[in-house]
């Protein structure tokens, strides 16, 4: 039990399974805005009968928008994880005074 | 390897069972069997026909519902049995729940820091829930037992228990709940500046404010994403275990289906796993100021 326990404490496993999130979410965040970008204008063209054009615009806006959401989140979230040397040495000086 | 004699003929016992189970398959039931009807596969999750009848349900009983009060059931019942005679010396369930959550904390505690305390019994619930449904759902029983129902000239079963993850509703409801902590521990650390991340017309320059608009505007948007990513990530993996084990079985019986079998099992831990890591990312991101991060 504590061979296992010592497993799972190790550093290693941890940042696997934070990559592995990382990884899944970025895949899904690029891919469902543009989804649901066709479905709403799918469902608005079928309300006001302007099929395809609602559906087109809506698809564009939802292809640019998933890799700029994906980038934003990536970024963030690996300087949450992994900060900048600067805010690391700052803090450790914070700490020691 | 066990080490006591008693172990290793346990061992050797189960293997020679699980052999036997597949040669006694083959013979009894042939690779393939011409009579044996593909199951239909339903993506929605199918309903129990009840003879009485259910506030909001009707007569129908989503076949997820047992499943999942049968988690709930498993987790509370171990909880509190583990936990009603706490000694110093742990008794052998006691240190069995003591090191689950040990283990956990200390995994946790990596990334969270001094904030584990605070989000620790959400995320736990998260992964342990997720993780006794994943695992549940692979027990014989499941999507096996059940009633014959008349569906458009043909015969349906319709199983009492299904995965609880293999519902779209279970997941979008773990997942509603996942962000809707994300905003409940943004506001309650920040205060109301955290809702200056959505909204903000602030900015050095007079060209950077709609800039700023636009990407609170992203920062709303992606909330909703997340919503729908967390419970389509989880309803597609486990869903499509289901089916990949059906077909299995369906293929060659006992053989074809064992390997696939350890890969579910993985695939549950690891589910439960990211669902829970990504919640604790997500946290962890609300409760840390914006200003903070070098005026980004």
């Amino acid at each position: 039990m504590q061979k296992w326990r010592n497993l799972v404490k190790q550093q290693d496993v941890r940042d696997m399974s934070y990559g592995c999130a990382l990884a899944s979410q970025v895949g899904l965040v690029i891919a469902l805005p543009t989804l649901i970008g066709l479905s709403v204008g799918y469902w608005l063209d079928m309300r006001l009968d302007t099929l395809p054009w609602i559906a087109l615009a809506l698809t564009a806006v939802g292809a640019v928008l998933g890799p700029v959401i994906a980038y934003r989140w990536v970024t963030t979230a690996m300087r949450h994880r992994f900060p900048p040397r600067e805010q690391v040495e700052q803090a450790e000086e914070g700490n020691q005074d | 390897m066990p080490k006591t004699t008693a172990g290793r003929l346990g061992c050797v016992g189960l293997i020679v069972v699980m052999l036997g189970g597949c040669v006694g398959g083959l013979l009894l039931g042939g690779i393939v069997n011409e009579n044996a009807e593909m199951p239909a596969i339903s993506l929605a999750a199918e309903k129990l026909q009840l003879p009485f009848e259910l506030p909001l349900l009707g007569h129908g009983l989503p076949n997820t519902f047992p499943a999942t009060w049968l988690t709930m059931l498993i987790l509370i019942v171990l909880a509190v049995v583990g936990t009603r005679k706490m000694e110093m010396v742990p008794g052998r369930l006691q240190n069995f729940v003591e090191t689950l959550v040990e283990t956990f904390y200390g995994f946790i505690e990596g990334v969270a820091g001094d904030k584990t305390r605070m989000f620790f019994p959400l995320i736990a619930t998260f992964f342990f829930f997720i993780l006794v449904a994943n695992w549940m759902g692979l027990l014989p029983g499941f999507g096996s037992i059940g009633v014959w129902e008349e569906h458009h000239g043909h015969a349906v079963l319709v199983p009492f228990l299904r995965a609880a993850n293999a519902d779209l509703n279970t997941t979008i409801a773990l997942a509603i709940v996942s962000v809707a902590a994300t905003q409940y521990f943004g506001l309650r650390t920040q205060g109301l500046k955290y809702l200056r991340k959505f909204f903000t017309v602030r900015g050095k320059a007079i060209y950077e404010r709609p800039i700023n608009l636009f990407v609170g505007a992203l920062e709303l948007i992606s909330e909703f994403i997340k919503i729908v990513s967390f419970s389509f990530r989880l309803f597609g993996n486990i869903f499509a275990g289901e089916v990949l084990l059906i077909v299995m079985a369906f293929l060659a019986a006992f053989i074809a289906s064992l390997p696939f079998m350890g890969l579910e099992l993985f695939v549950g831990l690891v589910q439960a796993l990211i669902f829970s890591m990504l919640s604790l990312v997500f946290f962890m991101m609300a409760t840390v100021s914006h200003d903070e991060h070098g005026g980004h």
